[in-house]
């Protein structure tokens, strides 16, 4: 039995309290256990994410969320599994497709939604909106807009956290359309270089989700073994089916005590598929066929651990609504919060420009 | 006081810094077993150790990435660009991640980072090894831009940079690491913002900031021997905060200004300056500002070019006799 | 003979200090022999001889500064003879500059190509000493430096007269100094007002530079006079070149059936006869005027710097024709004093006026004015605003004319044109517009003046 978030009633995730030590320990045997109940946990998780996610959309299109909107849709074992093995003190970071970080690291949706309804509840006051979402308390070091350009940021906490002697690790996502650029290149060797000395306690998490935009993998890179990249810069490195949740589970809790236990980096490269466009106002598709994702939505990481839930006997087809109603509740209670809420007020554009001055110390 | 060169001084103010405060570690090329090509970190390594002298591949846009993500995290990176002529290749970093993650994280996280290194020309290093990126990097919210040209100051702003909880763009002049002057031993900070009048005089103020501040210097002595014209010398020292009270201050007592910077002309900082002083001392003014700048050339190699793109004394002296409405051989 | 010279030991090096020479004149050398201890600003290291031969001549010294490239010492071959020198280059290291790297500037001064030159060439021209007259003007402005205006509005200088230096003949700071130490310089017109510089209107009106417009030049033909304008014309001109481009006037005209009042004012001269007192149509109007504000404070007004400043008591001015202009002396409180007051005081300041008379405070401080040219036979005009006035009523002349009465009936009436000017800073044209109404009303029903 691991330790597992507290959830409320209404299905809202709070923030997890307890240091999962027993996680640890078993996971040091390479033997993950996760029981039945804690499945269902996650998959309630994902199912959260999904709702969100839809929610987000409808706010898009009502143009109550402006910007660019990219949903993790397709994509939710990949960041429930990670997630699960993380410890109090790590840090997450990622790039601008990143709703689901904040939702699984405990923080309030409600503040989540609000931000990409650019209001003053949001949970960066209404000043980064949806590719920018941080909640440092939580060790969620942020979205970033720029592909590519947090790896080296994220390489750069791994060894800000080594130097310190924390034990903590860096969990650092990245996209497959990220592994052409040269700060991917750039960060990679730099954390294959700082971990020979245990300075590095980066674990890559490459969700290869087969599109960098409308590329595929194929077209953007002659090799498209992705993980195998990592072998020039010397980090060790696997794949994992990222649409099958348990799969991905062992492999989290497995890397993730590596990486902390030894400081060097690693590299999971997680197989999965984006069945939302890529981003909210991409309706066209133009660069798969619905063919393709129809074939992807059967694998559907949702549905295939539902499949093995109703199986196992651990839910009924009737909890399975059962669950998604209530999470729809949860989000329209969610969204009205973020709809209802008030829009920052003008005093803060002038704020959090520069650390240690309460005044923007530009033109007045 | 002691004399030190302007080198001692600023290797002085991060020994001091590193002495003080384990958080801050210094990054860069060649920084460590080679001393640093301009020698401004030699030693340091055998001092503080690999893991706070950490020598860096060439890889400017890497290295720099991850000091933002070591700043957040709660070390005080001090990155060294070889020359700031590399920083083109850190700029996302510098500009879209260090200047900006704070107020879009809400304020949420801070980046305690010092990017330094050697600014403006040289000695014939030509087009791609020349560049005085003041204005690029002080036209950014978010940064701090700090261009000291005494010893004195480049350590006591050193040392103010280490310790500012915000990214700081430190621009050493780079012509002048072996000038001397004194430093005090001690720690001390020189604060941001604050503009220094290196001579005082009563007929023109001349602006300037970085090497262009010795140049003044020099137009000022010039100019009171032959014409018997008293210049008032500012260095401006920091370009954002910057300090428009100083200047203003000047020019209702001189009514005419010159503006000097290596630079180019276009949308440099010697506009802003003008633009300052039209829009708040304009009642005080007797003649137009002028500017000196770089020529409009990429640099070039041959020194007779090198030297003719570059402002030079009479450049100064005889913007500093127009706006005086004195005749200019 | 070779010549040793100072080695480039790094990129940024452009000279190096000799620290100590290794060998004396004389020595003999070989080639890869340490000779100098060389000091950059980065390094010391020692120079090694390229040639052997006799170290013949040092050519600088120790401690002497030496550009990369130049010559240090002389090394002699055999039967090579050490050529003259001067001796200068050994002894001219002696100061070195503070900034070593930029030592070369010198030798950039004269080919530079760079903008301050270019504009320096184009300048010169101008900008040499020779004041270029009435350069300043030319174009029918004064130019000047901002420094300059300033100086002379704190001094009431007249800049037209003042010949300026500067390029285009621009009147710059020393030239203004100059007229000013001189003792000369040439003030405005104004400038016999500010012995009274509690009176703001005057001040106001010294204040501002007569600023010569795109005028012509007289004509000097034959039938034709120059007059110099008097004081008053320019004061006046000036205030009401000023109303009239700073104050957004609009205009509210009424025609008023003056019968009633006529017949009143009939009436009641015939009774004051005994008292030598007669009451002209325009005290009807005043008072009418002043009443009827009561409920229109804000053409009881007075812009002012810091805002609008209405007020509770009407201080009426009326406008005096002299010979030499007009002014505008006030009844102080005119709402509430009688008509007979009002007559007596109106009558007694058009006659101070014209003699001269008036004290200052019996011209100032008018919160609205009334003009009336009805006894010069006008039918109708507008006024200018008497700033920092916000109204001014026009009073035109009373004419009989037919009008159809309330039976539809043609019948002759005594019909007056009132119209006003306000100022849309501070009222609009509603307010205006039942202004009017309400002294047309007052003055159809003159009654309302007695109560």
């Amino acid at each position: 039995m691991t330790a597992e978030n507290e959830r409320t009633g209404d299905g809202s995730v709070e923030t997890q309290e307890e240091p999962r030590e027993e996680t640890s320990a078993e996971s040091r045997d390479g033997m993950v256990a996760v029981d039945d109940d804690h499945l269902l946990d996650l998959y309630k998780k994902m199912v959260l994410i999904r709702v969100f996610e839809e929610a987000t959309q409808r706010g898009f299109r009502q143009g109550k969320i402006g910007g660019y909107l990219h949903v993790y849709t397709g994509q939710e074992a990949v960041a429930t599994g990670f997630i699960d093995a993380y410890q109090e003190g790590d840090r997450v970071i990622t790039a601008y497709r990143d709703h689901p970080f904040p939702l699984l690291l405990g923080s309030d949706p409600k503040k989540v939604m609000a931000e990409l309804y650019g209001k003053r509840t949001g949970i960066v006051k209404g000043k980064g909106g949806s590719m920018h979402l941080f909640d440092v308390e939580r060790g969620f070091y942020g979205g970033y807009g720029i592909v590519g350009q947090h790896i080296p940021l994220g390489v750069g906490i791994g060894y800000a956290l080594a130097y310190k002697e924390t034990g903590e690790i860096i969990q650092l996502y990245l996209g497959d359309g990220a592994m052409n650029g040269g700060p991917f290149l750039e960060a990679a060797n730099l954390a294959g270089l700082w971990g020979k000395d245990g300075m590095c306690p980066c674990l890559f998490i490459v969700e290869n989700n087969q599109y960098g935009m409308g590329t595929s993998v194929a077209r953007s890179t002659a090799m498209t073994n992705l993980a195998a990249k990592f072998d020039a810069f010397g980090v060790e490195h696997e794949k994992v089916d990222g649409m099958d949740l348990e799969a991905v589970l062992e492999v989290a809790h497995r890397a993730t005590e590596q990486v902390r236990e030894t400081g060097k980096p690693y590299a999971v490269e997680a197989l999965t598929y984006r069945t939302a466009p890529h981003g909210a106002a991409d309706f066209f598709e133009k660069y798969r066929t619905k063919d393709e994702v129809q074939k992807w939505r059967q694998r559907d990481p949702i549905g295939l651990l539902e499949h093995k839930l109703i199986e196992r006997d651990v839910i009924s087809e009737d909890d399975v609504e059962e669950i998604r109603d209530g999470m729809q509740e949860t989000i329209s209670e969610v969204t009205s919060f973020a709809d209802e809420s008030e829009e920052p007020p003008l005093e803060e554009l002038y704020t959090d420009v520069y650390a240690g001055q309460d005044e923007y110390m530009g033109e007045e | 006081m002691p004399e030190k060169t302007y080198r001692d001084a600023l290797k002085e103010a991060m020994r001091q810094e590193m002495e003080r405060d384990e958080s801050v570690i210094l990054m860069g090329e060649d920084i460590g077993v080679y001393g640093g090509t301009q020698l401004v970190t030699d030693g340091l390594i055998d001092i503080f150790g690999p893991k706070r002298v950490v020598d860096t591949p060439i890889a400017e846009n890497g290295f720099t990435g991850a000091a933002v993500g070591m700043a957040m995290t709660g070390l005080r990176p001090v990155v060294e660009m070889m020359t700031w002529n590399f920083s083109f290749l850190a700029a996302d970093a510098i500009i879209q991640h260090a200047a900006k993650v704070r107020y879009f994280s809400g304020g949420q996280v801070e980046v305690p980072l010092v990017i330094r290194g050697p600014n403006g020309g040289s000695v014939q290093l030509s087009a791609q090894h020349t560049h005085s990126l003041e204005n690029f990097y002080a036209a950014f919210p978010g940064l701090k831009v700090i261009s000291p040209v005494t010893p004195y100051d480049v350590k006591g702003m050193m040392l103010g940079a280490i310790r500012d909880p915000n990214a700081v763009i430190f621009l050493e002049a780079g012509a002048l690491y072996g000038t001397k002057g004194e430093v005090p031993d001690d720690e001390y900070t020189v604060p941001f913002g604050e503009a220094r009048i290196a001579r005082e005089g009563d007929d023109v103020t001349l602006v300037s900031y970085g090497r262009q501040v010795n140049l003044c210097m020099r137009v000022a002595d010039k100019l009171e021997e032959e014409d018997d014209i008293s210049a008032e010398v500012i260095d401006l020292r920091s370009l954002r905060p910057f300090d428009e009270e100083t200047i203003i201050e000047s020019v209702k007592k001189t009514h005419r200004a010159v503006a000097v910077q290596e630079q180019w002309r276009w949308f440099g900082v010697a506009s802003e300056v003008a633009a300052i002083i039209q829009d708040k001392a304009f009642d005080y003014l007797d003649a137009p500002v002028k500017r000196v700048s770089g020529a409009e050339v990429p640099a070039p190699y041959a020194r007779n070019l090198e030297l003719a793109a570059f402002p030079n004394e009479d450049m100064v002296a005889d913007a500093a006799r127009q706006v005086l409405y004195q005749e200019v051989v | 003979m070779p010549e040793v010279i100072m080695p480039k030991m790094g990129d940024a090096m452009e000279e190096g200090t000799i620290v100590k020479w290794l060998v004396s004149e004389g020595d003999e050398v070989s080639e890869g022999d340490a000779i100098a201890e060389i000091e950059t600003d980065k390094a010391s290291m020692e120079i090694e001889a390229e040639d052997s031969g006799t170290l013949a001549q040092f050519i600088a010294g120790e401690g002497d500064d030496v550009p990369v490239g130049e010559a240090i010492a002389f090394i002699q071959g055999e039967g090579e003879e050490v050529p003259e020198r001067d001796g200068s280059a050994a002894e001219g290291g002696g100061e070195a500059e503070e900034e070593t790297e930029e030592g070369g500037d010198g030798q950039a001064q004269a080919q530079t190509a760079t903008e301050t030159e270019e504009e320096a060439a184009e300048e010169q021209p101008q900008a040499g000493g020779e004041p270029s007259g009435d350069g300043a003007q030319s174009d029918g402005q004064v130019r000047a430096s901002p420094i300059v205006r300033r100086l002379a509005r704190e001094n009431n200088l007249d800049l037209s007269r003042i010949e300026g230096s500067g390029p285009q003949g621009r009147i710059v700071e020393r030239d203004v100094r100059a007229a000013l130490e001189s003792g000369e310089a040439p003030m405005t017109d104004g400038q016999a007002e500010v012995e009274a510089p509690e009176e703001p209107q005057q001040e106001q009106a010294a204040q501002q530079q007569i600023q010569p417009a795109r005028l012509p030049e007289p004509t000097e033909a034959p039938g034709t006079q120059l007059m110099e304008p008097t004081r008053m014309q320019r004061v006046i001109g000036e205030r009401m070149t000023e109303a009239k481009q700073h104050i957004p006037h609009f205009y509210a005209t009424v025609e008023v059936e003056m019968d009633a009042t006529l017949a009143l004012r009939k009436q009641l001269n015939e009774q004051l006869e005994e008292e030598g007192l007669k009451l002209s149509v325009n005290d009807f109007v005043m008072k009418a005027c002043a009443v009827a504000l009561r409920d229109y404070p804000n053409l009881n007004a007075i812009y002012t710097s810091k805002g609008i400043e209405l007020h509770e008591k009407v201080d009426l001015a009326m406008a005096v024709a002299l010979d030499a202009g007009l002014i505008t002396p006030v009844i102080k409180d005119c709402a509430s004093k009688g008509l007979a007051t009002i007559s007596r005081e109106s009558k007694d300041l058009a006659q101070r006026a014209r003699d001269g008379d008036l004290a200052p405070d019996e011209y100032q401080g008018g919160t609205i004015t009334v003009s009336n040219m009805g006894m010069f036979g006008v039918e109708s005009f507008t006024a200018i605003i008497n700033p920092p006035q916000a109204a001014i009523v026009a009073v035109s002349g009373i004419v009989k004319r037919p009008t159809y009465d309330e039976d539809g009936e043609l019948a002759p009436a005594s019909m007056m044109k009132l119209t006003l000017s306000g100022d849309h800073r501070i009222a609009n044209g509603r307010d205006g517009a039942l202004y009017m109404s309400e002294v047309k009303r007052i003055l159809e029903n003159p009654m309302l003046l007695m109560v």
